[in-house]
């Protein structure tokens, strides 16, 4: 077992290693060797979950890494029914991804550093999921941070660039806090083991408050790394990278982890923390579906659909808090993964299709070019937006469920948001794939490489059939089904119809409001341009953050500046002025060269220490 | 082992006395030879040659000299620490022979490392006096 | 009188003389010998006992690591009347400097042969050296140790001074025999006036043998106050900071440093300073650990200053093997916050984090060492950070080796500098020196800055073209290293690298 899971861990690691000694300049060797590792981590994947290789009890694998004195940091895996659905998702979506991105790529002349990185994200994502406590998660959690920096930046533009150094310093901010949680955590309970902490917990009771704030700062992460409201500006930008890499981290894994790490941690949340958690995923979820409408980059509105899908699993979990609530947002996690996924896919197989054109208004009628793509892009769009018997409408509808018996209020937000999620999600569809093509671009588009549509497909068929616990291997489905609260019959019937009406509802409305094939302005933006401006500048929160770091931070920076100017470079290095400089200038002087003057040295050291031990001094 | 006279601190003034005299006399022969010499040339540079008669110089004050002589000093001390070392072992012999120390075998081993040393510097020519 | 005698004698050494425990020392003396033997009969053309030299110790080293694994933990044996002491950690130390030599005989092959000096010598005397360092891991008893200091010292004036038609080796030469003899001297007089006043049996808890380090530790447990033993215990200590190149005995480093030929300023910036830190970790914490609340202080304060005037002294340097004698300072200073803490906690956790730290940086000096002896042109002690511009371009491996070496050194994340650096930092807040700790990170930060110029300095400048080697603006430095030092340092970094993952095997 703990051999699997090393290789399963390890494998990427070695084809980055590989990459990065011999695929820099072979794209065609790297790409190999990323997708079989991928591969490797799949196929082992399957042999834990269906193979027979896991009996389905929780694992528990450690080994001392460093001692000093009274601390002790361990190394291990902690692989129970949750991880092992995320490894289930990380691994085989993200295999898939890497089929895709093959041909994806095949334009790409840095291919072989954009495999390294698929590859190093692979390897962090997968430690994620199966680290044993939270300073190896915390590690891990910084090199899945740094890969999406890396991969994010991938083009070289100066948008990307920009992007990826946007994300990784919001991130910076999540995890500073998250670092916090997991220090007083640690000094609270002595241990940080996820398998340790909840006997320390209830060995030791602590202040509700201290909980509450520890909660919270371990919150910080999840806000930072799953795009939660304060800090999810980050995620729309990072669609600057290639689409693939959106699909992946920016939409089906990396983005998930934050809510991956709500559920390993979920015994750590009281209720006031839960509540403060629940506002924010109930802004994020309803907000960001609301900002959807503003966008006519098609990446940029799936970006903020994952934001609002975020959101809910989000909610998910602070609705109801501890198993329950973790194993009703990992299946709206790991459905999501799916259709989330195709979307990104097959708006990458337009956009590459397209030649690099992603405004939606620029596109249309590429259903008939490219068939393949549309069908699974329609089957995902009715997934995410809710249809019956899809995917997307189980996961949404234990969380419906859960907010009804939970919290009126939120279930009423949930309910306006699900049907924005349908009206936008609808909007895509018959602005770019239905009508006419509005550019010649589009005109000269056509269907994709098999081996892309091979991931397409696969992903609709999960799209379609991951909502079926009873498909599931046997010891996932007795975990989702045991902690995901079952509907009544009469709740059963009134939810089938809330849902439909819901998700057909929005996508009826979209095709009132949006279809109009030929015209390349937006309908909504035409009737309410004031309201449109609003929710294009979504809500001007990156302006607030601009202004915050012109007005405030870059002055500090500038102050900063002058002081390293002065300091370092002036001070330090010239020598000239001010009093470090003086020392080093001294200490450099007392180096005479002179034997005289180094006994003098001598002497003043041998009378100092004299004095010193005598007391005197 | 070693039996020592119960000392105090005090005993030891003769020898800071001895140290304050050593230092009081250098000290005191410096100062007083520069405030009673006569300062009429200080600035002057004659008074950094040799001779101030006001001849000049000929050649290197410090002419160079075969180190020959130096070889011959540092061979005889090398092997003068020998015999200091082989004297005390021989006093103690029999006292460590009775302890069941064994000490020929040690004492053959010093030798031979000086033996060793001399054979090296004569092959390497270091003791040759002539034509180097 | 002879039975008097031989019962003294029989005191001392209780179980007899066991020759044996000191056999690998033997061993390097007689190897040693063996080597002048060969060298003064060997016909001229024919080839040295230089290789098997570099081999035996290689050798030599790793069956004192296999050793070392054999002797149980915490285990210790005394021998020759508990002149010496060894365990696990001592056999360690053995192999440390076995290992260390070396290293120095092989980069030594590299250089000596570019400036055509003799190696058979050189390598007569590092064995010596190493002979010396070996006995001191192991010494318990003061006049052993000062024997054991000479050993080495005195090989050492030689070795420093042996690039005989370079002027600058025979300066660093004379100036490292005459400080390093001043500082023997203080040594020497430190050990006269704490032997001076445990041997007075007027005062309580007067030694029998007042050279050995446990019966001068109850004595001076019962004194501290006497003023012999205040005074002794600040001269040794003057003449152990000598040793590590602490302030303010450390001005003869930026001199000697840059004169001795390159393997042997390493030798003496890893192998004498590791010493020099054996000693003082053995002495703070065995014979003067009573005067703690008088040495702490001391040691504290000189461990500040050691970490500013290095890391600012090695600011702006631009002779590289001044930068890493002057930054050597500041690690000697980080060492010390080790030493403080050992001290103040008493407990053994933050000794084995000081030797862990002395092994990173080993691989770290000796693997940039090694890129300097390679590089090094005809003037051995005139090696510049420009002599290095373009270096990764030019030969991409060495480039890697010292971006690896230099990274540890700065104590970068993944390297293993960065973990020592770390076990030094907890150990200190551990022990409540704050203050130390803050100075410590300052330095830190400082030194960033001068070893990641050097780094810009390799990988970004563009390098000088051919043009100016022809017009004679550079020294023509052929990159030119046999595949064993390749080999070799390869396996510095990698081990630098791995050390810096994985140290589960640290007892701390």
């Amino acid at each position: 077992m703990t051999r699997t899971l090393l290789t399963i861990l390890l494998s990427p690691l070695c084809a980055a290693a590989l990459i990065a000694l011999f695929g820099r300049r072979r794209g065609r060797l790297s790409a190999a060797i990323s997708v079989a590792s991928a591969g490797l981590q799949a196929a082992l994947t399957l042999f834990l979950l269906v193979g027979g290789g896991w009996d389905g009890s929780t694992f528990r694998d450690t080994a001392t890494w460093l001692t000093l004195g009274e601390l002790q940091i361990d190394l291990g895996f902690y692989f129970n029914q949750m991880s092992a659905l995320l490894l289930g998702v990380v691994t085989i979506v993200g295999f898939l991804i890497h089929v895709f991105a093959v041909g994806y790529s095949d334009d790409d002349k840095a291919r072989g550093r954009f495999f390294g990185g698929l590859s190093i994200f692979m390897f962090s994502m997968t430690g994620i999921v199966l680290s044993e406590n939270l300073f190896m998660l915390f590690i891990f959690w910084e090199l899945v941070g740094f890969s999406s920096y890396m991969l994010i930046g991938h083009y070289l533009t100066d948008v990307a660039s920009a992007a990826a150094k946007k994300a990784f310093i919001v991130n910076r901010v999540g995890d500073f806090g998250f670092l916090l949680g997991i220090i007083w955590c640690f000094w609270q309970f002595g241990t940080v083991s996820l398998a340790e902490l909840p006997q320390a917990l209830s060995a030791s009771p602590v202040a509700a408050c201290t909980l509450t704030f520890i909660g919270l700062l371990l919150f910080c992460g999840v806000m930072g790394k799953s795009a939660q409201m304060p800090l999810h500006v980050w995620l729309p930008d990072a669609m600057a990278g290639p689409t693939p890499v959106s699909a992946l981290i920016h939409a089906a894994t990396m983005v998930a982890a934050g809510v991956y790490l709500l559920g390993r941690v979920a015994f750590i949340f009281n209720p006031q923390a839960l509540s403060v958690i629940l506002a924010v995923g109930l802004a994020t979820a309803f907000l960001s579906a609301l900002f959807a409408f503003g966008q006519t980059d098609i990446k940029k509105i799936l970006a903020y659909s994952t934001l609002s899908q975020l959101g809910f699993m989000v909610v998910a979990f602070a609705l109801a808090g501890g198993s329950e609530g973790a194993a009703t947002s990992q299946f709206h996690l790991t459905t999501h993964a799916f259709f989330k996924a195709l979307l990104f896919l097959g708006a990458g197989s337009v956009i590459h299709a397209c030649h690099h054109e992603q405004d939606i208004y620029k596109m249309g009628g590429l259903w008939k070019k490219m068939p393949v793509t549309f069908v699974t892009f329609l089957l995902a769009t009715l997934a995410i937006a809710g249809v019956p018997y899809l995917s997307g409408f189980f996961s949404k509808d234990a969380i419906l469920l859960l907010a009804k018996h939970a919290n009126p209020a939120a279930f009423w937000l949930l309910v306006v948001t699900s049907f924005l999620t349908a009206t936008y999600m609808g909007r895509i569809i018959f602005v770019a794939f239905l009508g006419k093509a509005r550019s010649h671009a589009v005109e000269a588009a056509h269907e994709s490489r098999p081996d892309m549509l091979f991931a397409l497909v696969i992903l609709a068929i999960g799209a379609v059939l991951a909502g079926y616990t009873g498909l599931y291997p046997h010891a996932l489905a007795s975990y989702l089904e045991a902690n995901i609260a079952e509907p009544t019959h009469a709740e059963h019937a009134s939810m089938l119809l809330i849902s439909a009406i819901l998700s057909l509802g929005g996508l009826l409305a979209a095709f009132f409001i949006y279809y109009r094939p030929g015209k390349n302005t937006d309908t909504f933006e035409k009737a309410a341009p004031g309201v449109y401006g609003v929710l294009r500048e979504k809500l001007w929160f990156d302006n607030l953050y601009d202004w915050y770091v012109r007005a405030v931070q870059q002055r500090v920076a500038n102050l900063v500046a002058i002081l390293e100017l002065v300091v370092i470079q002036g001070v330090l290095v010239r020598g000239s002025g001010g009093v470090a400089g003086l020392i080093g200038l001294a200490a450099r002087r007392a180096h005479t060269g002179s034997l005289n003057t180094y006994f003098y040295w001598f002497a003043a050291g041998v009378l100092a220490f004299w004095l010193t031990t005598s007391g005197i001094l | 082992m070693i039996q020592q006279a119960a000392t105090t601190p005090e005993t030891f003034g003769p020898v800071l006395l001895q140290i304050v005299l050593a230092i009081a006399i250098a000290v005191g022969l410096i100062l007083l030879s520069n405030l009673l010499g006569q300062r009429v040339a200080k600035r002057s540079s004659f008074s950094h040659t040799p001779y101030e008669c006001g001849l000049p110089m000929t050649g290197n004050p410090h002419p160079r000299f075969g180190v020959k002589f130096f070889l011959t000093a540092m061979l005889f001390i090398l092997f003068d620490i020998e015999v200091v070392f082989l004297f005390p072992m021989a006093t103690v012999y029999r006292a460590l022979l009775a302890a069941g120390i064994p000490i020929l075998a040690p004492v053959l081993f010093f030798l031979a490392v000086l033996g060793v040393g001399l054979i090296y510097e004569i092959r390497k020519g270091a003791l040759k006096w002539e034509g180097r | 009188m002879l039975t008097q005698a031989a019962e003294t004698f029989r005191s001392l050494a209780p179980n007899g003389v066991d020759w044996s425990s000191i056999a690998p020392e033997i061993a390097l003396g007689v190897w040693a010998l063996y080597v002048l033997l060969r060298e003064a009969f060997r016909k001229p053309g024919s080839r040295g006992a230089a290789t098997f030299t570099t081999i035996f110790l290689l050798l030599f080293s790793l069956l004192c690591v296999r050793n070392a694994f054999a002797i149980p933990a915490g285990a210790s044996a005394s021998f020759f009347g508990g002149m010496i002491e060894q365990s696990r950690t001592t056999e360690l130390l053995r192999a440390f400097f076995l290992f260390s030599g070396f290293l120095t005989t092989l980069l030594g092959g590299t250089l000596l042969k570019k400036q055509g000096v003799p190696q058979a010598e050189f390598d007569v005397l590092i064995l010596l050296a190493t002979a010396g360092l070996m006995l001191l891991a192991q010494v318990r008893d003061f006049i052993l140790l000062f024997v054991a200091l000479e050993t080495m010292s005195i090989s050492m004036y030689v070795l420093v001074a042996y690039i005989r038609h370079s002027a600058s080796s025979l300066e660093a030469g004379i100036k490292y025999l005459t400080q390093s003899g001043l500082s023997s001297a203080l040594l020497l007089a430190g050990i006269a006036l704490l032997f001076g006043a445990a041997g007075n049996t007027a005062l309580p808890g007067a030694c029998a043998d007042p050279f050995s380090f446990r019966e001068l530790r109850v004595f001076i447990f019962l004194n501290q106050g006497n003023a012999f033993v205040l005074g002794g215990a600040a001269l040794v200590l003057c003449g152990l900071f000598f040793k590590i190149a602490a302030v303010p005995f450390q001005i003869w480093v930026g001199d000697v440093y840059q004169g001795a030929p390159t393997p042997v300023t390493a030798y003496l910036g890893v192998a004498s300073k590791a010493a020099g830190f054996v000693l003082l970790v053995n002495v703070v914490t065995g014979p003067l650990l009573p005067l703690r609340g008088v040495l702490l202080p001391l040691l504290s304060a000189v461990a500040i200053l050691t970490i500013l005037f290095g890391n600012l002294a090695a600011l702006g340097q631009q002779n590289v093997k001044r930068l890493m004698g002057l930054s050597g300072i500041a690690h000697a200073g980080y060492l010390l916050m080790g030493v403080c803490a050992a001290m103040a906690l008493n407990v053994d956790w933050p000794i084995v984090a000081v030797y862990f730290y002395l092994f990173t940086y080993l691989l770290a000096s000796y693997a940039i060492f090694g890129v300097m002896s390679v590089l090094s042109g005809e003037d051995d002690s005139a090696q510049t950070l420009n002599d290095y511009a373009g270096l990764m371009k030019r030969d991409s491996f060495l480039g890697g080796i010292l971006a690896v070496s230099l990274g540890s050194l700065a104590g970068i994340p993944p390297m293993a500098g960065f973990v020592a650096k770390l076990f030094l930092f907890i150990a200190a807040f551990t022990a409540h020196l704050y203050w130390l700790a803050a100075v410590g990170l300052f330095g830190v930060v400082v030194s960033i800055y001068y070893y990641f110029n050097w780094m810009r300095v390799a990988v970004f400048v563009p390098c000088k073209t051919e043009d100016e080697v022809e017009a004679g603006t550079l020294k023509a430095a052929p990159i030119a290293s046999g595949f064993w030092l390749r080999t070799v340092l390869t396996t510095l970094a990698l081990i630098t690298v791995c050390l810096g993952f994985w140290q589960g095997f640290l007892a701390l």
